[in-house]
């Protein structure tokens, strides 16, 4: 989270604000913000009811955690993209505000590849996703 | 081997489930009013529980 944290201004500037999910307890949530320098809300979920009702409950874990996943919604609410533990680490910063730089045109641009590497990888899978309406789904499903 | 949860995993086209949660003040903060003049990035963390 660190890492979005470093980028929030740039999404800023795209027009974009970043929360982030967890069941931690607001103190503690209070203590990563200030211990990581995050600027965006950490909200809590200590019931685990929007974990639940957004499907991304990982049961198996502390009695029930929630998986790292990355959504994008629109000013409607609309999900434009979605991530569910779809990279071993979650969806990098910079690929993300890709994504929302992509929206206001409605079209996304396609970065070079530049080798093999995740971020390549599911930037590509995103402009896919974004030009042929493919659902990023869980591949473990 | 799926479990009951993913029956409900949220897509790409549909609108988001609305929530109102706590952030680490205490202050409840709404989606629907996240959303309201921009766009909104939703992570969701481990947490360190």
């Amino acid at each position: 989270m660190a890492d979005y944290a470093r980028v929030d201004p740039e999404f800023r500037a795209s027009g974009a604000g970043v929360v982030a999910i967890s069941v931690d307890p607001p103190d503690r949530s209070a203590g990563v913000r200030k211990d990581l320098s995050i600027p965006f809300p950490l909200l809590s979920d200590s019931n685990r009811a929007t974990i639940i009702e957004w499907g991304v409950l990982n049961a198996k874990e502390k009695g029930g955690i929630a998986i790292p996943s990355t959504f994008l919604l629109d000013r409607e609410r609309t999900v434009r993209f979605a991530s569910v533990e779809e990279m071993i680490m979650r969806v990098e910063p910079r690929a993300m505000l890709e994504v929302v730089r992509a929206l206001p045109s409605g079209a996304a641009k396609v970065p070079r590849a530049r080798g093999v590497n995740p971020a390549t990888m599911f930037l590509r899978a995103m402009a896919n996703g974004f030009r042929y309406g493919v659902n990023v789904k869980n591949p473990t499903e | 081997m799926p479990h009951s949860d993913e029956a409900r995993k949220i897509i790409v086209g549909e609108i988001a489930p609305d929530f109102s949660l706590p952030d680490s003040t205490g202050t409840l903060r709404q989606l629907s009013e996240l959303t309201r003049n921009s766009l909104c990035v939703v992570l969701f963390y481990r947490g360190h529980w």
